[in-house]
């Protein structure tokens, strides 16, 4: 039964292929169905993992796994994971490929999650979990590599490295040592702060050297895995190697704002092309949010781990399905898109979207994306939240997403109002019958006419689309145009 | 994404958080604590170049503490770190940048000493230098950085300023020979080295207290306002003056009282024309013999004064005269109902206009004064009230082109009892002295073709709780407009506080009580 669900699945792929490789992008959408057994999948897990606890640290170990059930299925509820059929489908037939041929991993209740999330980095959470994000999936070429990274997470998984870490780490926080220490100096007057610093450090510092052994273990049974699949553990290696450099942004053209905004009535100043020196400082401080990011780059080194991989006995076979995970690369591009603009990343989803627009300039999703987006940047600037969706300039971006925030940011509230607006009429005479196109064109339209014209721009839309189902969301955009 | 906040915890700085909140376990939240004592912007010739953070990080022993000082840049990413111990009664007062190096500026109140810090752009420490401070000297420092929001305006919370890329001007007040009060114009090289220091202070037999004031620097000239009067608790007899410091030759190229063979003058700002080396000074005019800080003035005026100390150029602007013809003034000189006008900052844009940032005031009777009065108790019968903000517009050519009044909720500033016998431009010294306007800053773009100027104010809609909001005040060169943009400050957080930032935004510092953290963010300013 399940042969012909995957066969079934795998050929209507391959008829999405052919039809959707020139068609306008349409959003995946999400099952309920799915989320649900996913959800009760999980709450299974989690209810024998409790069950399973036992020793002197019972109730602090609940606490913690409790914490990462509900932060895992949070975020399950609130849209961090896509839960759609075909997507899912095919990636958890790539895990269920790998476990058919593997005895010691069968039986333990796992599931590969898809996480919207834009960097590229796969983990694997200890309850079952593996998530792999749309950013990974963007990155790699082909199912072999994407299968060297599942095996790599269900070595995590076999060797138990997520619980065993919990285990070890409440035992030495809680432990008698540590709590004597604690008590110590919470009852010393002098350099409190400084003492308990010290022993953080020192259980942090001994967490993460014992971290990095784990990884170079998981890449080894990665391929012990990989080895009896019908994929090429040579990929591993190659995978490995495209990790390494993950930092080079996979799309680097350089965004030509006069191209995409330069009309007669509007032109693009000079001033807002300039690129802010900014200060001279010398930047010396640690950057704590890169070291919290778990990213596989910041595993051991990748070099040293290509050179263990390299060692290993590699089978030959090949890599048998990659025109379906090509399809997949390109889906995954859009939905990163997608779910920044879920998420109110505006700044991101934008700058994505036109990173994207260069190879598929005829795409109504990305047009009416830019435009969208434009619009909410606009009324976040307004009220003063923009701050929360579009980051400020910083050197450390990468020089183009830099150029484009510092674009965006020396943009008056008044000129960006005109950016959409100007966008729709110079890019819209393809697009004057399609219905996404046009309305997030007349939000941004909103922003710049006067009532009377709105007014009339917005009878247009109806005359042409009666039964939009923008129909709410454009009522709601009266009150912008009746306010100027 | 979420890293756009720049979230500093109070608590926990780590990963602690994630294992606390064990009744009967001691945690790390319960022993690691952190404090912020104080904040500012670091500036560069009136530009914010970024941010300092002082923190208490512990009790090192009976008589000092661990500070750690975090520096910001303007887009707040952190460019250092400090740790450093110092007496507990240290306080971090000033933070200057010259493109070359940082100078800080830290006083000890028990000690009566500043110790200066300068630092190179990587945080090595270059130099240190501790000043002894007396009475008089230490006063300046118990009331900087009390004002809402002031850090901008140099006339009322900075005292060292950049030259240059070598050194930094430092402006101070001591007793000279006579006892009298006098000032002290200490130049600091970036090495704080003693041979590279040297002084310009006011004279040693001076009869007078004589009081300097930051105008304007470029690399060769200082000019400074003087402030002379006979005593120091006196109101009478005050004369202004400009002093322009060759930086080169170390030599005054010439001291100036303002007065003409007409009137006399007050300093307001003055500003440096490089390339007709001339000093543009502006303030508001008054009839010999007037007490400049009492009487009304006749208007508002500006003088050009060559390197030699001749004035070359002269604009008068009466209230009845030429600024009536703009907006309404009654006999007394007082602006339609709005009452008079205490000048906060004079700019000047990329297109030559000048531009006279005030705030309306008024005399009225206090309803609670009067209260505490009928019950037996104190307090003056009379308050000020603070109207809305005016803006004077002045061509290159300093004629009046316009006078615009924004609009903005009234606040009440609460005199002392016996001092509603004053007159109101004495009081408007009174209001500015403890922060009572409602006005905070004003800054330009670094083109010079924008300028913003702020307040703090309330507003309330029908129905609804007052709400504080903070209010820009833009105006960009070509534009016939103003622009109020109005941030909402009615926030979850316990504490808001705005500061200045880069041109075109504001910097909020929001303080979470129950969650002990403290946020941090820019945000645009529309315009």
């Amino acid at each position: 039964m399940n042969c012909i669900k995957i066969s079934l699945s795998i050929l209507f792929l391959s008829l999405c292929i052919l039809l959707q490789a020139q068609a306008p992008y349409q959003p995946l959408e999400d099952d309920n169905d799915l989320l649900d057994k996913t959800l009760n999948t999980m709450n299974q897990r989690f209810q024998k993992d409790l069950a399973s606890i036992k020793g002197p640290y019972k109730k602090e170990l609940k606490s913690e796994y409790t914490k990462r059930f509900e932060g895992l299925s949070n975020k399950l509820k609130n849209g961090h994971f896509i839960n759609n059929p075909e997507l899912n489908d095919y990636f958890n037939s790539i895990l269920n490929k790998i476990i058919a041929v593997n005895p010691s991993l069968q039986n333990r209740n796992l599931r590969l999650l898809i996480s919207r999330y834009a960097w590229p980095n796969a983990s694997c959470h200890g309850e079952g979990s593996i998530v792999l994000n749309l950013g990974l999936i963007s990155r790699l070429e082909n199912e072999s590599q994407l299968a060297f990274v599942i095996c790599h997470e269900l070595s995590h998984d076999y060797f138990n490295h997520v619980n065993n870490a919990i285990h070890t780490h409440v035992k030495k926080l809680y432990g008698k040592e540590t709590q004597k220490k604690l008590k110590k100096i919470s009852k010393s007057e002098y350099r409190t702060n400084e003492k308990a610093s010290k022993l953080l450090q020192s259980l942090v510092f001994d967490m993460r050297s014992h971290g990095r052994m784990h990884e170079v273990e998981a890449d080894s049974m990665a391929l012990v895995f990989m080895k009896p699949t019908q994929y090429d553990t040579r990929e591993a290696v190659k995978c490995l190697a495209i990790l390494d450099k993950v930092d080079v942004p996979k799309r680097a053209n350089i965004i030509d704002f006069k191209k995409y905004f330069e009309t007669d009535n509007f032109k693009i100043k000079d001033r807002w092309l300039q690129i802010d020196e900014g200060n001279n400082f010398v930047y010396n401080s640690t950057d704590e949010s890169s070291e919290v990011q778990d990213s596989l780059k910041t595993h051991p080194d990748c070099q040293t781990r290509i050179k263990i991989a390299q060692k290993f006995a590699h089978n030959e076979s090949s890599d048998s399905v990659s025109q379906t995970y090509n399809y997949f690369i390109r889906l995954a591009d859009y939905e990163i898109i997608e779910g920044e603009y879920l998420f109110g990343n505006y700044g991101q989803a934008l700058f994505k979207s036109f990173l994207m627009l260069e190879e598929n300039p005829d795409d109504s999703y990305l047009h009416s994306t830019i435009m969208i987006c434009l619009f909410e940047l606009h009324q976040h600037q307004q009220s003063h939240k923009l701050a929360n969706v579009l980051q400020l300039p910083d050197k450390r971006f990468e020089e183009n997403y830099n150029n484009f925030l510092n674009f965006i940011h020396k943009l008056r509230l008044r000129d960006l109002a005109k950016l959409g607006h100007f966008y729709g009429i110079k890019n819209g005479e393809s697009f004057s019958q399609n219905e996404d196109f046009r309305a997030t064109h007349l939000c941004c339209t909103s922003l710049v006419q006067t009532a009377k014209e709105w007014n009339q721009s917005k009878r247009k839309f109806f005359a042409d689309f009666p039964n939009s189902n923008y129909s709410k969301m454009i009522r709601s955009l009266n009150k912008i145009a009746d306010d100027k | 994404m979420k890293a756009i906040f720049n979230r500093i915890l109070i608590l926990a700085i780590l990963v602690s958080s994630a294992f606390s909140g064990q009744a009967q376990k001691t945690s790390f939240d319960d022993v690691r604590t952190v404090s912020l004592q104080n904040s500012g912007p670091i500036l560069e010739n009136g530009q914010v170049k970024g941010y300092y953070m002082f923190y208490m990080v512990d009790k090192v022993d009976r008589k000092s503490r661990a500070y750690m000082l975090r520096i910001l840049d303007e887009n707040l990413r952190d460019v250092a770190k400090k740790k450093f111990i110092k007496s507990k009664h240290t306080s971090l007062k000033e933070a200057t940048y010259n493109n070359k190096a940082f100078l800080f500026s830290f006083v000890d109140y028990k000690a009566k000493t500043l110790e200066l810090v300068s630092y190179d752009k990587e945080m090595k420490r270059l130099g240190k230098r501790t000043i002894e401070l007396d009475k008089w000297a230490l006063s300046q420092y118990y009331t900087q950085g009390t004002n809402k929001g002031t850090e901008m305006e140099p006339s009322l919370n900075k005292m060292i300023f950049p030259i240059g890329d070598r050194g930094f001007m430092r402006y101070n007040m001591k007793k000279n020979k006579k006892r009298k009060i006098g000032y002290e114009l200490e130049y600091l090289p970036n090495d704080l080295k003693k041979s590279g220091t040297w002084n310009k202070d006011s004279p040693e037999e001076s009869k007078a207290v004589l009081m300097a004031g930051y105008g304007d620097a470029n690399d060769k000239y200082l000019v400074s306002s003087i402030t002379s009067k006979p005593k120091m608790l006196s109101n009478k007899g005050i004369a202004f003056s400009i002093s322009v410091l060759n930086l080169e030759t170390k030599k005054i190229v010439f001291e100036k009282e303002l007065k003409s063979k007409k009137y006399i003058y007050s300093f307001m700002n003055a500003f440096i024309n490089d390339e007709k080396e001339t000093i543009m000074v502006f303030g508001e005019y008054f009839n010999p013999g007037d007490n400049i800080v009492k009487a009304k003035s006749q208007g508002l005026c500006a003088l050009e004064y060559d390197m030699k100390g001749k004035i070359i150029g002269l604009a008068h602007h009466s209230w009845e005269g030429a600024i009536a013809k703009k907006i309404g003034v009654d006999k007394k000189g007082r602006i339609e109902d709005g009452g008079y006008v205490a000048f906060h900052r004079i700019t000047k844009s990329a297109d030559g206009h000048y531009y006279a940032v005030g705030e309306m005031y008024k005399k009225s009777v206090s309803g609670l004064g009067v209260a505490a009065k009928m019950l037996g108790g104190q307090g003056a019968l009379v308050k000020m009230v603070i109207l809305d903000m005016i803006i004077f517009d002045f061509n290159a050519d300093l004629s009046l082109n316009d006078v615009e009044v924004i609009e903005k909720r009234k606040s009440d500033f609460f005199l002392a009892e016996g001092m509603g016998i004053y007159p109101p431009t004495l009081l408007a010294y009174v209001i500015r002295a403890y922060g009572g306007f409602d006005y905070s800053y004003t800054q330009e773009n670094e083109d010079k073709s924008s300028f913003f100027s702020t307040f703090s104010s309330t507003s309330k809609e029908k129905g609804k709780k007052r709400k504080a909001y903070f209010g820009i005040i833009a105006h960009t060169d070509g534009d016939n407009d103003y622009v109020l943009d109005k941030v909402d400050l009615s926030t979850d957080a316990s504490y808001i506080r705005v500061l200045p930032a880069k041109p075109g935004y504001i910097m909020l510092i929001e303080y979470f009580r129950k969650a002990k953290k403290i946020e941090t963010r820019l945000e645009k300013i529309n315009y």
